[in-house]
């Protein structure tokens, strides 16, 4: 009997061992912010097809996140943030190089359809009563508060005590609107491309911020993969798939 | 004539609405993939080494568990020392912990920053790696089974060790032949509980081992992942889950009762 579920758990170890992904070659192992997902996923598709011999893995969470796990002693290759602070608070402590601007990004102030019926400009943000932002943490709830502050205390007090949930990441912050438990969000302009249901509405010139997005080669990088990765995305193919996926370039 | 409900119906009623409340998340998740959106889905390249990882580290994670619970369990179930208490407690301590908090601890144990880093070095880089989704696991996991196997050891008359004994048994031997085969129906509830749980496992290995496809991201991880690209592929994933999870539970409860059958 013993013998029996001991084959049994060998069994299960044997399936598991057999579905491991890993290849030869050391892969290249990009961190990257959430809002960053379709576009890098084109960029290592392109990648891959330059390098045949050549793996990258992708990691998408919240910027502050991925700075978490850099300081923690993740072993990556290259990180790209919505902002230049963690970046920057990396490079002080010696775990990244200065990081390089490679794209920009807009805010988008955006609806379901439920807040369709509510709002014609940004103003009657006001007569909704269910909003998600970013956390304080991620740039995407900085450059929230930002935008907010620029377009009147009024609505940035009106919005902030209308606000349900603040999330971790730009897209944790789009499917709750997508799912309908948020009526409106801001998110990114780039987030738009691919979302199901949802409306961005117009800001005013006046409160428009625009996000800069950075990339470093981390400490632990294996430079040359790394930096070959790095050519693509700031060659025209790489800026072809970054605007592809709602990013503009950096003036 | 109007009948007072009887305590029984009113038992019925209650069990009735704990199973709704349970059951109809998992009805709900079940109705809004579309059939069409399933095939896409579980054909996505990050079910796949989600999926093989998430097999691998919980096997794995079980072994560990039972090989270092079992005895834990064992002696938690026969001692009457005071200290019993102690480490019952400390031993459940991770279970009323948030695993966010696990993580974040088990980074300060292991890590690169951690306390314990200037004695011993980074530990050969432990944190972001397949070893540390295992140990999180166990972390996680482990309670489930300690608790319920020691539970099940308390139920073992111990006369039946005793005349195991007197038949010239060596201890070791009476536990293996007398202890686990009494005990084993609630031994493998207790396991297959503690498998659950290491398989559900998110928090702790967000924080520990990270979030990188085929490395160390297993499917939980991969829901979260999938909630940030597209929701409709995070529903498919849940599902997937939720299935693999209710026939691991329902297979080691069925499987006990099978090899009491054969013998």
């Amino acid at each position: 009997m013993r013998v029996r579920s001991a084959g049994a758990l060998l069994g299960l170890l044997f399936v598991g061992a057999c579905g491991n992904p890993r290849g030869g070659a050391q892969p290249v192992v990009v961190f990257a912010a959430a809002s960053l997902m379709e576009a890098f996923s084109g960029l290592e598709q392109a990648y891959e097809e330059r390098f045949s011999d050549r793996d990258v893995r992708l990691s998408f969470a919240g910027s502050h996140v991925l700075r978490m796990q850099v300081e923690q002693g993740a072993r990556v290759d290259l990180l790209a943030t919505a902002d230049l602070r963690h970046l920057d608070s990396l490079q002080a402590r010696g775990l990244a190089s200065p990081p390089v601007p490679f794209a920009v990004n807009r805010l988008a102030v955006v609806v379901n359809e439920e807040g369709l019926e509510h709002i014609q400009n940004l103003e009657d943000l006001l007569n909704l009563d269910r909003i998600v932002l970013g956390s304080a943490e991620v740039p995407v709830g900085q450059y929230a508060r930002q935008m907010l502050s620029l377009c009147g205390d009024e609505l940035a007090s009106g919005v902030m005590g209308r606000v349900v949930s603040f999330e971790d990441s730009a897209r944790l912050v789009r499917a709750k609107v997508e799912l309908g438990e948020a009526q409106a969000a801001v998110i990114y302009q780039s987030d738009l491309v691919g979302s199901r249901g949802i409306r961005g509405i117009r800001i005013p010139e006046h409160c428009r911020v625009s996000p800069v997005y950075g990339i470093s080669l981390a400490q632990t990088a294996r430079t040359e993969a790394a930096e070959d990765f790095l050519e693509l995305l700031r060659s025209d193919v790489g800026l072809e798939i970054l605007r592809g996926h709602g990013f503009e370039e950096v003036p | 004539m109007r009948r007072k409900p009887s305590g029984h119906s009113i038992g019925t009623l209650l069990a009735f609405t704990l199973v709704v409340l349970l059951v109809l998340p998992l009805v709900a998740l079940l109705l809004s993939a579309g059939t069409a959106s399933l095939s896409a889905g579980l054909s996505d390249p990050l079910f796949g080494p989600a999926l093989a990882l998430s097999l691998r580290t919980t096997a794995l994670a079980l072994v560990a568990i039972v090989v270092l619970g079992t005895p834990l369990a064992w002696w938690l179930s026969r001692s009457s020392t005071r200290g019993r208490m102690l480490v019952e407690a400390l031993v459940e301590l991770p279970i009323v912990m948030p695993p966010a908090v696990l993580g974040v601890a088990l980074l300060q144990a292991f890590g690169r920053d951690g306390v314990f880093s200037p004695v011993v070095g980074d530990l050969g880089g432990i944190p972001f790696t397949e070893t540390a989704v295992v140990i999180a696991q166990v972390v996680v996991a482990a309670p489930f089974y300690v608790q319920g196997a020691a539970n099940a050891f308390r139920e073992v008359d111990s006369s039946m060790m005793g005349v195991a004994r007197s038949l010239g048994s060596s201890p070791a031997r009476a536990f293996l032949r007398v202890a686990v085969p009494a005990a084993l129906p609630g031994l493998c509830v207790a396991a297959s509980l503690a498998w659950a749980r290491a398989l559900g496992e998110f928090g702790a290995t967000l924080l520990f081992a990270g979030n990188l496809s085929g490395e160390t991201q297993t499917l939980p991880l991969a829901i979260y992942t999938a909630l940030q690209a597209d929701v409709k592929l995070a529903v498919v994933f849940s599902l997937a889950l939720a299935g693999l999870g209710g026939f691991l539970l329902l297979l080691l409860r069925v499987l006990p009762r099978k090899v009491r059958g054969i013998q």
